[in-house]
């Protein structure tokens, strides 16, 4: 089967081959970038340098490198500190692609490894040396036949192969429940391309055994459990998001597992292009398992008019052969970004376990394996939020009032700010979120700090600081314009209660918390609570005092809407009538002040008080306790408010109108 | 593509690869299919290729699932066995643990979840190329055929040496057996999909197949 490598009853010999001889080095061949031998039948262009960068090319990914850098800091000493602080700017920057010389160090910080490398010192030594497995000849069987086509895998018994073999046999012993299945060897293939043995052993164990996200051991494990699932959920998501293809494949009969079972067994690595493997890890190993389905799910949008019209075997056919245009990371990627399915995976996945589970432990199974990956995105959320609130928010409120703001947690739906800006004092405010964070992130690229530039208030006396920050050369979208005099704006129309929830989502994302902790403790299925009907109205009383207006970015919104609409339980059509109001008629959006109530307040020590009143005890710890302060819950009712201790240089910008 | 109307082919079969781990199903399936041969990883789950001859002045569309020969992956490729016409269990002929394996657990799974009681089963010993490392004899192969009711013939994907003669022998018996004939002509489309609800044979344990 693998061409010229001999497999005979003498393995035990082959074992001891492996650890002393390495195989004749392979002729020199022309490889890919990435270090895939390519195809024998372009040779002629092979031999051709591939044609230069234009110099603006260049310059944008220095620059990009040189973001990468700074966010890591030495080592990988900044990153924690930065993914607490800006999640959001992590998340938007691995969704483009996380510079290929980082990639090994990034996928370890993301994925948890590195702390479980540091915590394990010693063990894989021991694994690999002194244990051994009952999968060997079978992992060896497989060794040559892992990324053949790849220079680091194709010498016999060379390094790669060596490695190969080493943390694939270290995780049979480490973990003899699974062993070794195929498939994992393209995870750790596709590891050592970028990290040593020992790093790609604990990424293995990270992903497996859930350091981050859900444990995925139950794809290996005997009768691959979690396969099963994945494939129940993909196939209802496929009928439910793509009804045309959906129902295509109900007459031919065709189901996922003659497609995508190895997309989720291998995440992937298996049959795809590289650069397009890779882009997916990066999300995958941020984001979670959802980035497998969305992308799954985008192929078949994006190739659905043909597929609809292919008989069942030329589907088959199909379904394995996705055209090469349907498999560019930027194209594909950006569609499957746009697919939502985190709330409906869960659901699905609770009603899997529900069908295939007598009752008693099937609820005792929904309640032991709470939905880790959503948890933790709706955390960090969350946190992005206050942080963002108390670097951005605060200061320029509190420069404007005068007094110290406090995002204080109200109740479960609903926030309050704690100091009231006098009235008067504040004219308007101008919050566009993607300018707020690509110019923070700026400021810190450029100069080492963050720098966060707050709301404008044109009437207020920062002129200034104003100047101060506007001094500066060269700050991509620092500048936050001010919106001209605010048009009226009708408290009932859909857009203003929309936007006025992706402004400050953080209420609807701390609703969410809360229920999720609820859930915890009350033992209750969380879906029902995740987002308890999504109607959560914004009181929108127009106060006297606060005539001032805020003003949205159209794009923004319906970019912030598409991405907690999961949370939001938006349907389709409700989202297209968002997006043709936002589009059309207000491609700015103002709305006044009060009609947001100036009522949203955020949580800063931890969430408490209101919520207890509605009967959930918190247990989360706060967010922001992170920032040096205790983190323990806050059951006093009245949470002190604190003084607001970011401890970074803030300036507000300020206009004149 | 061919319409509803005119079908380009005589009859559709399902074909099955099974057999262990690295014994070179794919590598065939792919010799078969393309006449070449190359590094191949490891099936996950299941593959699928897809393939139009001309026998006996019958032209047939050939479907054939190459299947995971681990046995983790046992769960997924059973049901890929229904409606199978024709099944081609593979071993390696330097390894004597595919061969055995072969009465061992993939005739049993072949027992259990085919439905066409009349199916036709292949035995294919791969890797004759190698033939200083050969373990397995022919003559041990043709008894192993003769008592299990299969057809037999030895085979190198490497070389190319009998794989067309594999399918064809194959697919020439399931042209003389009628009663595998019946609704092969692309009409009704259950006996290719390893999971149409309403096959009226779908008896898991029947046991014809063992012949």
């Amino acid at each position: 089967m693998n061409g010229g490598h001999n497999l005979s009853e003498a393995e035990k010999k082959r074992i001891e081959e492996l650890e002393f001889e390495p195989g004749p080095v392979p002729p020199l061949r022309p490889v890919d970038r990435f270090g895939f031998l390519k195809p024998a039948g372009t040779g002629a262009e092979a031999s051709s340098k591939p044609p230069a960068k234009p110099q603006s090319e260049r310059e944008r990914e220095e620059r990009r490198l040189r973001k990468w850098r700074k966010m890591i800091g030495v080592g990988g000493t900044d990153w924690k500190h930065y993914v607490r602080r800006k999640p959001h700017v992590v998340k938007r920057r691995i969704r483009k692609g996380i510079p290929d010389c980082l990639r090994g160090l990034v996928w370890q910080l993301i994925s948890g490894s590195r702390d479980l490398l540091l915590m394990n010192q010693g063990i894989y030594e021991q694994l690999v040396v002194y244990e051994t497995s009952a999968a060997e000849l079978d992992i060896i069987r497989d060794i040559s036949r892992t990324f053949p086509s790849h220079v680091f895998f194709q010498q016999r018994h060379g390094p790669g192969q060596r490695s190969l073999y080493n943390v694939l046999k270290a995780y049979s012993v480490y973990d003899r429940e699974v062993g070794y299945v195929q498939g994992m060897g393209f995870l750790a293939g596709l590891l050592l391309l970028y990290m040593s043995e020992e790093d790609a052993f604990w990424l293995l164990v990270a992903l497996l055994k859930g350091a981050v996200h859900a444990p995925m051991e139950g794809l290996y494990l005997a009768g691959l459990p979690l396969v099963q699932q994945y494939l129940f959920q993909f196939e209802r998501l496929v009928r439910e998001q793509l009804p045309r293809l959906g129902s295509h494949f109900e007459e031919e009969v065709i189901n996922p597992s003659m497609y995508a079972s190895q997309w989720f067994i291998t995440v992937f690595s298996y049959s795809f292009p590289f650069s397009l493997e890779l882009r997916i890890w990066d999300v995958f190993l941020y984001e979670g398992v959802k980035i497998v389905f969305r992308v799954g799910l985008a192929l078949l949008k994006y190739c659905q008019d043909d597929l609809v019209k292919l008989p069942f075997e030329k589907l088959v056919h199909a379904l394995r052969n996705f055209p090469e245009d349907a498999l560019q990371p930027d194209v594909l990627l950006p569609m499957a970004y746009s697919i939502k399915v985190s709330r409906r995976l869960e659901e699905l996945r609770q009603e899997y376990i529900m069908m295939t589970n007598p009752l008693p432990q099937a609820e005792q199974l929904i309640k032991q394996t709470s939905p880790r990956d959503q948890r933790t995105e709706q955390q960090t959320s969350l946190d992005s939020d206050l942080i963002f609130l108390d670097n951005w928010i605060s200061p320029a409120l509190q420069k404007v009032c005068g007094t110290k703001i406090e995002w204080v947690p109200c109740r479960k739906l609903s926030w309050r700010w704690n100091s009231k800006p006098t009235p008067g004092d504040l004219q308007r405010f101008h919050f566009d979120r993607s300018h707020a964070i690509d110019h923070e992130a700026s400021c810190i690229d450029e100069e080492g700090s963050a720098e966060p530039v707050a709301l404008v208030d044109d009437d207020s006396k920062q002129e200034g600081e104003a100047r101060k920050a506007d001094s500066r050369p060269d700050r991509g979208k620092k500048k936050i314009s001010l919106a001209p005099k605010p048009a009226s704006f009708s408290t009932g129309e859909i857009a203003f209660e929309e936007i006025a929830e992706d402004v400050y989502g953080l209420e609807r994302r701390a609703g969410t918390r809360l229920n999720a902790s609820a859930a915890d403790i009350a033992s209750t299925s969380t879906s029902r609570h995740i987002c308890p009907s999504g109607q959560r109205k914004f009181s929108a009383t127009p106060t006297p005092e606060w005539p001032d207006m805020f003003e949205i970015n159209a794009a923004e919104t319906i970019e912030m809407f598409e991405n907690d609409r999961d949370l939001m339980r938006i349907t389709d059509e409700q989202l297209r009538e968002v997006k043709y109001h936002k589009m059309t008629k207000e491609p700015v959006t103002r709305f006044a002040a009060e009609d947001v109530e100036v009522n949203i307040s955020f949580p800063r020590e931890g969430i408490s008080t209101r919520s207890r009143s509605s009967g959930i005890k918190p247990h989360l710890s706060s967010p922001l306790s992170k920032k040096g302060k205790s983190s323990h819950v806050v059951d006093n009712p009245q949470p002190n408010p604190q003084p607001n201790d970011v401890n970074l240089n803030t300036t507000v910008s300020t206009e004149e109108e | 593509m061919a319409g509803n109307s005119g079908p380009e082919f005589d009859h559709i079969f399902k074909l099955l690869l099974i057999g262990d781990s690295g014994v070179g199903k794919s590598s065939l399936l792919l010799r078969f299919t393309s006449d070449t041969f190359d590094d191949l990883s490891p099936t996950i789950g299941v593959d699928f290729k897809l393939k139009l001859v001309t026998l006996s002045g019958r032209r047939l569309k050939l479907t054939i699932w190459d299947t995971a020969g681990q046995e983790r992956f046992r769960t997924l490729t059973s049901s890929y066995y229904r409606g199978a016409q024709g099944v081609i269990l593979v071993y390696d002929v330097t390894r004597r643990d595919t061969f055995t394996d072969l009465s061992e657990v993939w005739l049993k799974e072949v027992e259990l979840y085919s439905t066409n009681p009349d199916c036709i089963k292949m035995l294919v010993g791969n890797k004759v190329d190698k033939d200083a490392e050969r373990v397995v004899s022919k003559q041990e192969g043709i008894a192993f055929a003769r008592q299990y009711g299969c057809l037999f013939l030895e085979c190198s994907a490497k070389t190319r040496a009998n794989v067309q003669l594999c399918f064809e022998e194959l697919v020439q018996k399931i042209l003389d057996t009628p009663s595998l004939l019946a609704d092969t002509k692309g009409v009704k489309k259950n006996l290719l999909r390893p999971e149409e609800p309403y096959n009226p044979q779908a008896a898991p344990g029947a046991g014809n197949c063992t012949c």
